[in-house]
């Protein structure tokens, strides 16, 4: 038996073969999302009272809350994700290949969830459409109609790039693939043609390298102009929210694609696919991104605290000793302990796939809730005094959400993993 | 009336993009009509998209109140 078989067989595993653990887990994934769905049902039929979001200012609530920090969360994974992946095509990193399809659909049902969030938070869903309605009138002014293009871009893009370097991989193996598909794998290569391959490569290569500055520009500039262009707003105007968030972003993106790749080398016994000296790799780049984040969360509070303007200060205080640090103390500790782990890790060359798996999972979490740190203080707590101090607790309606756009994402990558190969075939004919 | 948004996303943010389909036409080996049929593809998927957004925001205007 060939290596390329061995390997082909390997990769088209979790496509010919349907075990217990999937099963479940689908079952699990869509009960949870059954009970979001009851949730998202009262939410439309009862109004966002059912949410802890208030009116801001002299209701002392805050308008923006969980839904938003999932929202700005899920881009990050999203960004993250096709940037590996568009890094490893460019600069020809072929060991990292084998991850580069899991990253791309991160990214592309990261962005599917940042968007049912995006519409989720909405009030009235039921105008969403008038984005498209006023778009010439209002794309020249608001920062959420620069966020709407260029998302919607991005997501086409990272859709068409996934799509395109899949094709060769689909027609290489279409005799093995499941018959009840096909109309899913002739859409994917419709139109193919022998010799096409020189051609993907070449548009491909531009995508990626398109894909990875719109990320930066998107992930480091018009997300965060949503927060930090707001003069008004204490705690998020400032330059520092483009290169700050974009390296959450990537921290959170890299933790993800630790997340998929090493569950799926687990169940799938893809050792010798993905060695271990992958995710040895990428434990360093989140070594290095968690301290450039926590760089910057220095900076954030050494300007508030020295001499910063009262509103800023304010809010620094509320983080640091205030009503905010049961929270970001927390967050914190947690921060500044995986980058002790991830150094000793890296300096005693002692690796742990378990431990770097479990660390990737809480730090995936603990961005979460820093997401949550960056929207919710800005609004607690007003530059005009005349506002009092809000308050925000999240209620099971907005929890139940939140949870069930997850299981979608998961449901998702799961369902896209039995119907296509995860991994590019050339690989296995390298082997 | 051209206004900072507009020329920061038309003009900067998308930059790249118009880059890659130029790219994609004009590149070696030069196969404009799969360039058209990969770029084609991506205009069809936004169409999809903004009928999609459409469809969502008819039902749920049926339901809320």
């Amino acid at each position: 038996m060939s290596s390329y078989k061995v390997t082909t067989d390997k990769i088209l595993q979790p496509i010919l073969h349907t075990s217990k653990i999937f099963l479940v887990s689908a079952a699990v994934l869509l009960s949870l999302m059954a009970v979001g769905a009851y949730a998202y049902l009262t939410q439309l039929t009862q109004g966002l009272i059912v949410t802890g979001l208030r009116d801001w200012g002299v209701g002392g609530g805050i308008p923006w809350g969980a839904y938003i920090s999932t929202f700005v969360w899920y881009v990050g994974i999203a960004h993250g994700g096709i940037a590996i992946s568009a890094s490893i095509r460019i600069m020809k990193l072929d060991e990292y290949k084998p991850l580069a399809r899991m990253a791309e659909l991160l990214t592309i049902l990261s962005l599917a969830g940042a968007l049912i969030t995006i519409i989720v938070d909405s009030g009235r869903p039921d105008r969403v459409f008038n984005f498209v309605v006023y778009y010439l009138e209002t794309v020249g002014d608001s920062p959420l109609i620069w966020d709407f293009t260029v998302v919607l871009a991005y997501f086409v893009l990272s859709a068409i790039y996934l799509g395109m370097t899949m094709r060769e991989d689909v027609i290489k193996l279409m005799s093995r693939l499941p018959s009840k598909y096909k109309i899913l794998y002739r859409t994917v290569t419709f139109g193919h043609k022998e010799g096409e391959k020189e051609k993907v490569e070449q548009i491909a290569w531009w995508l990626a390298l398109s894909l990875v500055i719109l990320m930066a520009l998107l992930s480091g500039g018009v997300i965060p102009w949503i927060f930090g262009l707001m003069p008004s707003q204490a705690g998020w105007f400032g330059a520092i929210q483009g290169p700050y968030f974009l390296t959450g972003a990537l921290t959170t993106a890299v933790a993800g694609v630790i997340v998929v790749a090493s569950i799926a080398v687990k169940v799938f016994h893809w050792e010798d696919l993905i060695p271990e000296k992958v995710f040895k790799h990428l434990s360093k780049m989140l070594l290095i991104l968690t301290v450039i984040y926590l760089w910057f969360i220095l900076h954030e509070h050494i300007t508030a605290q020295y001499a910063g303007p009262t509103a800023e200060k304010a809010i620094s205080d509320a983080l640091l000793y205030g009503s905010l640090s049961t929270i970001f103390l927390p967050v914190l500790a947690i921060l500044i302990l995986s980058v002790i782990f991830l150094a000793i890790q890296t300096l005693r060359k002692a690796f742990s796939m378990k431990a770097t798996l479990v660390l990737s999972i809480i730090l995936l979490l603990t961005f979460w809730v820093k997401r949550l740190l960056i929207v919710m203080p800005s609004l607690l707590y007003p530059r005009l005094t005349l506002y009092p101090v809000g308050s925000y607790t999240p209620t099971w309606v907005e929890y139940t959400i939140i949870i069930a756009t997850v299981s979608f994402v998961a449901l998702a990558y799961m369902i896209f993993m039995k119907i296509f190969p995860i991994m590019e075939i050339k690989e296995g004919e390298q082997r | 009336m051209i206004t900072i948004g507009s020329l920061v996303i038309f003009g900067i943010v998308l930059l790249p993009v118009y880059i890659a389909v130029i790219a994609a036409f004009i590149g070696k080996p030069r196969q404009p009509k799969f360039a058209a049929l990969i770029y084609g593809s991506a205009l069809a998927l936004t169409i999809v998209a903004l009928v999609g957004i459409w469809i969502f925001g008819t039902i749920v205007s049926l339901i809320i109140p």
